[in-house]
């Protein structure tokens, strides 16, 4: 409890974004009800990376899969099952789906793992592609969906949810156990850490709010098509603003969603090219410059003006 | 009673033989020295008990129950530790973590955070770093990781400490040092301690009893002054040495 009242700053950000979250609706219109739902979607996705490949080391290039079948979940359901439970068993069937992959998934480490996660993805986008193929639906659209306002409410939780989670996960003793693991595995284990369930917890803890994600964003979209959920892009976007942010604890996802979407409002529509050559350098000035990410600048610069 | 036991150990590596029918007990609360050249078999010896490897035959004992099979986590909360020779510290954590982390999960399972930080503390302060205690273990000296080996296995509440060469690129005086500290924990903690050193004289000087391994074979076995005699030994150790 003292490690979590420690992090009253963070808790503050959080809580000001929370509320500028909630009355954007009421004071900016539609457009920024969209931009504060596309700022929270990352910024859960972002945290929940983190949680696992921030704290372990172990960096997914596959997240979007659990993006993926929380959105399908939702789209299958959709009519049968009230979205107040088909958007939670998107969650826990993305969770489910990273416990039955995490075994054989995470004995491999370093680039191997990255390639595999993203294999994993791909694979599972095109049995998805197949089943839907086969059932004879392209495409679905989803008529009577919730409007943007309520998914940007639900969207926020998850976003708190998702930040409250890794906060958690950083100051308590199954963080210390993920961040042993990430500095040296069998020295980990030879501590008494059980190494491979610590990491195939952490792995579905951080695919279950990816999960609700998904569904909430496969409603705000009103048609659903494979291809899109399941689009690498996210993945790639998950890990660039992790690192833009600084991917040690919960504190980075923050910057990093917050600064790219930033940065995508002032440049997609009017120099999409720009923002995909700036996206490229910011991307390699930091892994080069700053692999500590903005977190890791300010608390430079903080030190430096204090001193 | 015998608080370790390895009986008919062997283990291979597709052709090569590293270890074949060792067989030995440890009694509770001495001080046993392993020696052999390089790639006797040490090592291996050290990673098969601490559950890094299986043994291709034979099994291991302590406290009278088989731990063969076990991963090292859970023969770590058994009350083993081991220190690495190529030491592996937790390298972007301060001395304090690395020790703090073994607190949490090891034998010791201590839960209190303020008390975690104190005993770390106090471990750090036996094993002479506790001035360094904020320093990333990735940035000190290799007598300093190799001292905060020591007090990360100690953190686990170990009651068999296998230590697998400590001194090694020690200074001299270093060397010292270690084996004062070594001898305060044993009394400290009570505790058995298994320990792989080629600075012969300090494990002369430390040994209740001397086992040798060579080419894998437990080659000879007992009092320091004996083994320092013992015909084969010189032969096949000591005459290596000295060429
Ligand atoms: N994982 C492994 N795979 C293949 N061979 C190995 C492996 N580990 C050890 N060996 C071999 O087994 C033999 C014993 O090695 P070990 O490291 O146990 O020796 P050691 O007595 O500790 O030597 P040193 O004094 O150099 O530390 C060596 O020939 C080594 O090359
Ligand atoms: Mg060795």
């Amino acid at each position: 409890m003292k490690e979590i009242t420690r992090n009253w700053p963070f808790l503050g950000c959080l809580l000001v974004l929370a509320g500028a979250g909630i009355a954007t609706p009421h004071l900016f219109g539609a457009y920024w009800t969209l931009v504060a739902l596309n700022l929270a979607m990352w910024i859960a996705l972002t945290q929940s990376w983190t949680l696992f490949s921030g704290m372990t080391g172990y960096i997914s290039l596959g997240h979007v899969v659990f993006y993926g079948i929380g959105a399908y979940v939702v789209v299958a359901t959709f009519k049968t099952v009230p979205l107040w439970i088909s958007v939670p068993m998107g969650g826990v069937v993305a969770a489910l789906f990273a416990l039955i992959v995490a075994l054989p998934v995470l004995r491999v480490r370093g680039p191997y793992f990255v390639i595999l996660t993203f294999g994993v993805a791909e694979l599972v986008k095109f049995i998805i592609l197949n089943i839907e193929t086969g059932l004879g639906k392209s495409s679905r659209l989803l008529f009577g969906a919730p409007g943007a306002q309520t998914l940007l409410y639900v969207m926020i939780c998850l976003a708190i949810a998702a930040s409250g989670l890794t906060l958690f996960a950083k100051v308590s003793r199954f963080g210390r156990g993920l961040t042993a693991i990430r500095e040296d595995e069998t020295a980990a284990e030879t501590v008494g850490i059980p190494v491979a369930r610590y990491k195939v917890i952490a792995f579905a803890a951080s695919a279950a709010i990816p999960g609700m994600v998904g569904g909430l964003m496969a409603l705000r979209s009103t048609y659903f098509e494979v291809l899109q959920v399941f689009n690498p892009i996210v993945s790639f976007t998950i890990v660039t603003m992790a690192i833009i942010g600084g991917s040690g604890d919960a504190r980075g996802p923050l910057f990093g969603a917050a600064f790219m979407v930033g940065l995508s409002e002032l440049l997609w529509a009017n120099a999409p090219r720009l923002y995909m050559i700036l996206l490229g350098l910011f991307l390699v000035g930091f892994v080069v410059f700053a692999p500590s990410g903005l977190v890791g600048l300010l608390a430079r610069r903080g030190r430096e003006t204090s001193a | 009673m015998s608080l370790l036991i390895a009986d008919g150990i062997g283990k291979s590596f597709g052709g090569l033989r590293a270890l074949a029918g060792v067989s030995f007990a440890v009694d509770e609360g001495e001080i046993v020295g392993l020696m052999g050249a390089n790639g006797a078999g040490k090592t291996t010896l050290f990673s098969i008990i601490a559950g890094h490897q299986r043994a291709s035959e034979g099994a291991i004992r302590f406290k009278g129950a088989s731990i063969s099979g076990l991963r090292p986590d859970q023969v770590c909360r058994l009350g083993i530790a081991r220190t690495f020779q190529i030491v592996r510290p937790f390298a972007g954590l301060s001395a304090r973590d690395n020790v703090e982390t073994a607190l949490l999960f090891g034998g010791a399972q201590q839960s209190a955070s303020a008390k975690v930080s104190d005993r770390a503390m106090e471990i750090l302060e036996e094993v002479g770093l506790v001035d360094q205690w904020q320093k990333p273990a990735g940035a000190m000296t290799l007598s300093g990781r190799k001292r905060l080996e020591v007090a990360r296995a100690l953190g686990t509440a170990p009651e068999l400490l296998l230590l697998d060469e400590v001194m090694a690129g020690l200074t001299p005086a270093e060397v010292a040092e270690m084996l004062e500290t070594l001898r305060s924990v044993k009394r400290g903690y009570n505790l058995t301690i298994v320990i792989i050193e080629h600075v012969v004289r300090a494990l002369v000087e430390l040994s209740d009893r001397i086992i040798v391994l060579h080419h894998g074979e437990l080659i000879a076995e007992g009092a320091p002054a004996d083994i320092a005699k013992d015909k084969s030994v010189r032969a096949v150790y000591f005459g290596e040495e000295d060429a």
